[in-house]
């Protein structure tokens, strides 16, 4: 069939592959005293204060790629950072909190705030107008429970059973969401979560709509695994990369955010790898305990009775224990920095309650190779891991650390 | 927030913004309907952000206040109970209490702060169309909108406001409508929108007798004021391509034929068309039109002729018999007027008489013939 319009009529051909920033307009321009606040984000100053600046100077790209661990304020910074975009208050802050779209952000509802992340792939819908999505009432119902988790805590993961993907009809509706005029405002701001999931042609759709990005789009994608995405991607957007939160700002978090005792947020912090979630999942665990059962290890290598340390082995290295000897380890990595830093800040303990053993330690083993015990510690973790058998590695594992730090000396122990 | 009002009232306001609530929305908060008491006067909004609609109601108020209600929840409520007075109170925990008569029923609803805000509209341009023009301008237009999402412009209306002068345009590439009110009163800039097509249905649905259309146009957004409504669409982005360059302006063969009888005769013929192509072939000669269809695959055959008057020479073109029996519809006198140039080129539709301030043509692309 001939068609009437000719298809270089077409609005928008042609586009530049270039990443145009947004350009200030009146409404958010250049106020220069404007405050631009992350109240939900810990640590990562470094990129909340590019964001900030690219928000007075009118310069927002249109297109940011968040990388970094889980765990470490992806998310809750694009969602802070969405706050502040479409906070339409006359404050000097953003989110001002006050006017009506801070409202609406703050519980994820705001028209001009579209969220994506991997969801079971829908049933094709019968039904034209209804986009496509047709999800079962269960599945629908897990998936709002995941949203609700994530209006009441920004760090919480948008994770779905069954959710493997970005599904392309989502990235549709984007299309057809910037094919119209703005609801509201200046801003729209999407959030794709794990980006690396976005499939070859949900991820096509998506570069079409980033060709000509549309006035006011503010496309933020997150990702654990930067080596999952798609070159395509990485190279239209922008990119920021978040490190792992430093272990006194996790404790810190933990005790003024969860109230986590000092003691417990101390431990938990250092195990978390630098991810807040992962922080907060030791903190529940009590940790404090888990510290007590380390120092009683170490006891019974200290007064090294053979008898004792064979029943000890067992005891660690058999039935639901053995599990948790990956935990075991890398506490006694950190008990063994702290006995050996501890002469030089006994300060930094004070508040842990557990000072007293830590000194004691400490002039037990002064001068001794704490390097090569970490090592040891670190060997027998490797071992675990690739199967060697548990209650081998942990006898060796005992007896290396015994003479290292007590001089209790190379040993012939019945095994 | 507490009023009373009668079951009846209620659900025919209901009843006029329900019909926007999305079935499917990621925005929780959409499945809602905002109920807002001021005084005597209760709003009821509702939107799927891309059309929102906003009706009033006199009601009995004795607290003011608003909350957002679950609409298929109330809106099934309503409908099944006993047409008396019913009193709705929303309490402090965002719940809402209906009470009718012995009945007392509760509803969780979400805080009216989350629900969205109706657009502002700052600087905006302002005109009247009568209802009658409004309808015949949507009805005449939206038939030949495009699907297309990849080419979102076509999606919608193409609506030109000049001083005295409105035009509507609509094609999906196969066909084209345009239509001029000379009676448009308007002395503002020149000014330029795509409608999406949903919002001008959905007004002309709640147009009520002979009341005048406000409209009003946004940064953002269209505004239309009615009697009891009003409602609110986002405009379509993008540019809407220079329609004016495929009209053509020297199509000397004129084909008058009975409208009705052509309708009739095109009904016939096509059910032995290919059902893909739907093609039916007309042979154009000076005192009569042939209208054939072939499906050269199961090998049925239709054809039959009518009075016509036509001024060009003798030949055949092609067209998708749907597209012409929608043509048809939109002509409202006796006979239609065809003004055809080559067997390849557009050929326009319209009435042999025009209406009075209205200048409303179509075109049609012929399908080649094999
Ligand atoms: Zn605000």
């Amino acid at each position: 069939m001939v068609e009437i319009i000719d298809s270089t009529d077409d609005p928008g051909t042609g586009g530049e592959g270039d990443q145009p920033a947004n350009e200030a307009s009146e409404s958010t321009g250049t106020a220069g005293g404007l405050a631009v606040r992350f109240p939900d984000v810990i640590g990562q100053e470094r990129i909340t204060t590019a964001l900030g600046r690219s928000l007075r100077n009118g310069r927002v790209p249109h297109a940011m790629l968040f990388l970094g661990d889980d765990g470490v304020g992806k998310e809750a910074t694009a969602l802070d950072f969405a706050r502040a975009l479409l906070c339409r208050g006359k404050a000097g802050e953003k989110p001002c909190e006050q006017c009506a779209d801070c409202a609406k952000t703050r519980q994820l509802q705001h028209p001009n705030l579209k969220i994506l992340f991997p969801l079971p792939t829908p049933k094709e819908s019968s039904d034209d107008d209804a986009a496509g999505e047709e999800y079962t009432a269960a599945q629908q119902r897990k998936i709002d429970e995941v949203l609700a988790a994530k209006r009441n805590d920004y760090y919480a993961p948008l994770e779905v059973q069954g959710g493997r993907e970005i599904v392309l009809e989502h990235i549709r509706t984007l299309r057809r969401e910037f094919a119209k005029t703005s609801y509201s405002g200046e801003y729209r701001v999407v959030l794709i979560s794990a980006a690396d999931r976005l499939r070859v042609q949900a991820a096509n759709a998506f570069l079409k709509l980033l060709e000509e990005p549309p006035g006011g789009a503010v496309f933020i994608l997150t990702s654990s695994r930067e080596s999952r995405l798609l070159a395509t991607i990485i190279s239209r957007c922008q990119t920021f990369r978040f490190s792992p939160l430093p272990t006194q700002l996790l404790e810190r978090a933990l005790i003024e955010r969860r109230n986590v005792a000092t003691d417990a947020a101390a431990t938990a912090a250092r195990l978390a790898g630098g991810s807040w979630m992962q922080a907060r999942e030791w903190a529940e665990g009590d940790p404090g305990r888990k510290m007590e059962q380390v120092v009683g290890v170490f006891r019974v290598l200290y007064k090294y009775d053979p008898g004792k340390i064979d029943e000890l082995v067992d005891q660690l290295s058999t039935g639901a224990a053995a599990k948790e000897l990956p935990v075991l380890l890398e506490l006694m990595s950190i008990w063994l920095r702290d006995v050996q830093r501890f002469d030089a800040d006994p300060e930094r303990y004070a508040h842990l309650g557990r000072d007293a053993s830590l000194s004691r330690f400490a002039q037990v083993c002064a001068g001794r190779d704490f390097a090569r015990a970490v090592e040891e510690i670190e060997q027998a973790r490797l071992d675990i891991e690739r199967y060697v058998q548990p209650g081998l590695v942990m006898h060796q594992l005992l007896v290396r650390i015994a003479t290292l730090l007590f001089d209790h000396g190379p040993l012939v122990v019945s095994r | 927030m507490r009023f009373t009002v009668s079951q009846a009232d209620f659900q025919e306001a209901f009843g006029s913004v329900a019909p926007v609530v999305p079935s499917k929305t990621t925005l929780p908060i959409l499945s809602n309907v905002l109920m807002e008491l001021e005084g005597n006067t209760l709003r009821l909004v509702a939107t799927d952000l891309d059309v929102s609609i906003l009706t009033e109601m006199e009601v009995q108020g004795e607290r003011d206040g608003s909350l957002s209600v679950p609409a298929k929840k109330i809106g099934d409520i309503i409908r099944e109970l006993e047409e008396l007075d019913i009193t709705l109170e929303a309490d402090e925990g965002n719940r809402l209490q209906i009470i009718a008569g012995e009945g007392s029923y509760q509803l969780p609803g979400i805080s009216s702060e989350d629900f969205p805000s109706l657009p502002e509209f700052e600087g905006a341009i302002e005109f009247s169309i009568p209802a009658e023009t409004f309808d015949r301008l949507v009805q005449r237009t939206s038939f030949a909108v495009s699907r297309d999402e990849l080419r979102p412009a076509l999606t919608g209306v193409f609506l030109q406001l000049r001083p005295g002068e409105l035009r509507a345009v609509s094609t999906d590439g196969h066909r084209l409508v345009r239509i001029i009110d000379s009676h448009f009163t308007y002395s503002g800039e020149p000014r330029e929108l795509i409608v999406p097509v949903k919002a001008l249905e959905m007004v002309r649905k709640n147009i009520i007798g002979d009341e005048d259309v406000k409209l009003i146009v946004g940064s953002n957004q269209l505004m239309a004021k009615m009697k009891h409504a009003t409602l609110y669409s986002r405009l379509i982005e993008g540019k809407y391509p220079h329609y004016e360059n495929v009209i053509p302006k020297d199509n000397s063969d004129r084909l008058i034929v009975s409208a009705d009888q052509l309708a009739r005769v095109v009904k016939r013929t096509q059910i032995f068309a290919n059902p893909i192509s739907r093609q039916v072939v007309f042979h154009l000669e000076r005192d009569q039109l042939i209208i054939q269809a072939e499906d050269v695959e199961l090998g049925g055959k239709g054809k039959e002729s009518l009075p016509a008057t036509y001024t060009g020479e003798d030949k055949q073109i092609g067209y998708n018999s749907a597209y012409v029996l929608e043509l048809l519809k939109q002509i409202e006198t006796d006979e239609v007027l065809f003004e055809l140039g080559s067997t390849t080129a557009a050929g326009i539709v319209r009435p042999t008489e025009p209406r009075e301030g209205e200048d409303f043509l179509m075109l049609i692309m012929p399908v080649r013939l094999n």
